[in-house]
């Protein structure tokens, strides 16, 4: 019998690897689904609520990503492209990927992106802040959702509103950039997607400015309102 | 999938052999490229040999989809510079989206790359403006290509100027680094450094500022500077080559003989099945691992040899029809052999070679490896006859003549050239300081590893002279003798050769005094 110990891996590199493969599989589930949603009738596709399989698998790929943003920036090893893009390729990309299982839910969705409006960004990293943020905001609203990108103070500023009851008060009571403190991890629910949020967009940096997220209720459809607000 | 966006002609491959195939006889308006093609080249290699190849324009889109999220897979992606990055999974409506908004941004450049692609640099820097004028959507590629159009044509001027309107809005690492790449044309190496250093501040990443960084300490003849910086880039994305074949030999120039192996290892293994699959990386490997293990018997050092013997051997295999690069393998072989004291594998590689040179059209490549390994294996005479004839024959070339010289002043092994550098440096400082005698012990001990190093030689003569004027002591001249028979051999192409014949003249002045002296005395 060997003496020789066993070291012991470290956990979170057990985890991160696992995480690896579950999205790439969860990617091919996705494709496969798409591609026999192609081929059902109509009809079909209203009955089985299709959108339903799509939905909750891009769900679970949008924590996997997640996951393995946030073991990334734990090991320094999340290193932006930053690069300029049209505010609106991207959103009318997120529209494009929501419109069909938001028909079925009959919510409305609405953007505002001037054509010729660029940034500078990390394109993944925003496009899954967005994601994750849409994905919510189709959770919990009611009738409409309203995407605005826009410059204030020189700075981009991204929402994203409902008509749903807004975000509770225990996530709201926190000054700007300091909702990390807010986050209880034991009570489950978005976390999650917000911390990841949090922290990408800190990155972010220009000069002495970082970008940031804010949570509000109100908003130009009186539900929760969800902001990006990048350097 | 792509049918149903509209396009009309669709052609697949699935494997790289056949893309490329597909890409020698056909041009594509948008080609889709997995980074993770299997078996053989790899999606940048496929992008990197197209562009090469001239096999795809400024005007066609090349798309990486790419599930590797490694930082050197995605950078050295991205160096190569596909239109468009795309992480998987992709959906379909994200596909024809993103599709949608390249190929619109490509229709309304399109004029502009169709210029680029003809070389009308000046046409396409017009065209740049006018779209400028127009307020157009693509603003910051614009002003990024006019950067670049601007210092192909060697127009730093207006290259500093567009990158400075850039920069006057945000410190963008692109703006930073095009504009230390003209300033390091214009040789003002330091505002070069300064601003290569602010885009690496901000995208510490950007591989591209690092490369300037090495030019720039290069030229300001600080290659150790220069090889740190290169290996930053080198760590950052080992997968082009150019860039380690070009860190192999700064390292091999520092005489830093453990990087350059390494960088030459690397050459080779990401090399493989791309373009850069050099015989020279093999070769320079082989050179590299015979100079480290050389008289090193220990299980490291035997290890190294073994290395060397089937990097070597694998030349013959790969590159069989290179037939000087089979002699120069079989060279460096038997110095690999000799270095292990296996003379009689060593004889029997060197005979191979030899029955393959031919003397008549000998390169100054193979000429000089022969050399080396005459020298090696204690053939001194033919060593210096062989150099002797290639520098009548490549007395033009002063690279080649260069090379010559070093060899014929240093045959030692690379080790026992490190010591002699350091002593003759101990011993120029000596002479500085007026300590004549401990410079003389200096350089007498450097010469103990490299006799016949002629500058070195040359700079013990002056000393010795130095010291005969101070003391008038009569073994100072007759050792300034011996120094100059030991280097007598050097040819008039060597660059020490003036300064040998003038040091002569002023030592048979000074003997001829000296006996004019005595003749009086009597």
């Amino acid at each position: 019998m060997s003496s020789k110990e066993t070291k012991q891996p470290d956990f979170s590199l057990i985890i991160a690897s696992a995480v690896h493969d579950m999205k790439n599989s969860l990617g091919m589930l996705l494709h496969s689904v798409d591609q026999m949603c192609e081929e059902l009738p109509d009809d079909w596709k209203q009955k089985n609520n299709t959108t339903t399989v799509k939905y909750e698998a891009e769900r679970v790929n949008s924590y996997l990503i997640q996951l393995l943003g946030l073991y990334r920036l734990q090991n320094k090893m999340l290193t932006l492209h930053i690069d300029e893009y049209f505010l609106s390729d991207l959103l009318e990309e997120q529209v494009a990927h929501y419109a069909p299982m938001l028909t079925d839910k009959k919510i409305s969705l609405t953007i505002s992106a001037d054509e010729s409006f660029a940034w500078y960004f990390d394109r993944e990293i925003v496009m899954g802040v967005l994601n994750n943020a849409l994905n919510n905001a189709s959770r919990y609203t009611k009738s409409a959702i309203e995407i605005i990108a826009k410059e204030e103070n020189n700075y981009l500023v991204i929402e994203i509103h409902d008509d749903g009851e807004g975000y509770p008060s225990l996530l709201l009571e926190s000054a700007p950039g300091e909702i990390l403190n807010n986050i209880n991890f034991q009570t489950g629910s978005t976390s999650l997607g917000i911390y990841f949020a949090e922290m990408v967009t800190r990155l972010h940096i220009q000069g002495d400015r970082k970008g940031s997220i804010k949570l509000s209720n109100g908003g130009n459809l009186g539900g929760g309102v969800f902001s990006i607000h990048l350097p | 999938m792509l049918s149903s966006f509209g396009a009309y002609h669709v052609d697949m491959s699935s494997s790289a052999e056949d893309a490329m195939d597909k890409c020698r006889f056909n041009f594509y308006d948008i080609i889709l490229c997995d980074f993770n093609l299997g078996q053989g080249k790899n999606g940048q290699q496929i992008l990197e040999a197209l562009k090469v190849s001239k096999r795809i324009k400024h005007t066609h889109l090349f798309i990486m989809i790419t599930a590797e999220t490694a930082k050197d897979v995605v950078l050295g992606a991205r160096e190569y510079q596909p239109d468009a990055y795309i992480a998987k999974p992709i959906t379909r409506t994200a596909l024809e989206k993103r599709l949608g908004s390249l190929l619109k941004q490509q229709k309304t450049l399109k004029p502009i790359n169709k210029e680029i692609d003809l070389e009308n640099y000046a046409k396409a820097i017009t065209l740049c403006h006018s779209e400028l004028d127009h307020k157009t959507r693509y603003q910051s590629w614009c002003y990024q290509t006019l950067g670049t159009l601007y210092l192909k044509l060697g127009d730093t001027l207006n290259a500093i100027k567009i990158y400075d309107t850039v920069l006057k809005n945000r410190e963008l690492p692109w703006a930073l680094l095009g504009k230390g790449q003209a300033f390091m044309m214009n040789q003002s190496y330091k505002e070069a450094i300064e601003n290569f250093e602010s885009a690496i501040a901000i995208n510490p990443n950007m591989v591209e500022a690092y490369d300037g960084l090495s030019d720039c300490y290069l030229k300001l003849g600080q290659s150790k500077t220069a090889q740190e910086s290169l290996q930053i880039a080198v760590s950052l994305s080992p997968r082009m080559i150019p860039r380690q074949e070009k860190l192999g030999s700064i390292c091999h120039k520092n005489q830093d003989i453990e990087s350059a192996a390494q960088a030459f290892r690397h050459a080779i293994k990401y090399g493989e099945h791309s373009i850069y699959d050099k015989v020279d990386n093999y070769l320079n490997l082989g050179r590299s691992l015979s100079d480290w293990c050389e008289g090193d018997l220990s299980p490291e050092g035997k290890s190294r040899a073994d290395e060397a013997i089937s990097v070597l051997e694998a030349i013959t295999n790969k590159f069989s029809l290179d037939e000087n690069a089979c002699i120069n393998s079989s060279l460096i072989e038997a110095r690999v052999f000799t270095g292990q004291n296996q003379s009689e594998h060593a004889e029997k590689k060197l005979h191979q070679a030899e029955c393959i040179i031919e003397d008549d059209n000998l390169t100054s490549e193979v000429g000089l490896e022969f050399a080396k390994t005459l020298y090696s294996m204690n053939q001194p005479a033919r060593a210096e006859k062989l150099l002797i004839s290639l520098a009548k024959k490549f007395e033009e070339d002063a690279v080649v003549l260069q090379q010559i010289e070093n060899l014929m002043d240093e045959p030692e092994s690379l080790i026992a050239r490190k010591q002699a550098k350091e002593l003759n440096k101990s011993g120029i400082k000596l002479f500085e300081k007026g300590d004549l005698k401990s410079a003389v012990e200096s350089i007498e001990s450097a010469l103990s590893f490299t006799p016949k190093h002629a500058a070195l030689n040359l700079n013990l003569v002056q000393v010795l002279i130095k010291l005969y004027e101070s003391n008038e002591d009569h073994m100072a001249l007759s050792k300034a003798r011996d120094c100059l028979k030991r280097i007598e051999h050097i040819p008039e192409q060597h660059n020490q050769y003036k300064r040998m014949n003038f040091l002569n003249k002023s030592l048979v002045k000074l003997s001829n005094k000296i006996n004019g002296h005595i003749e009086a005395k009597l």
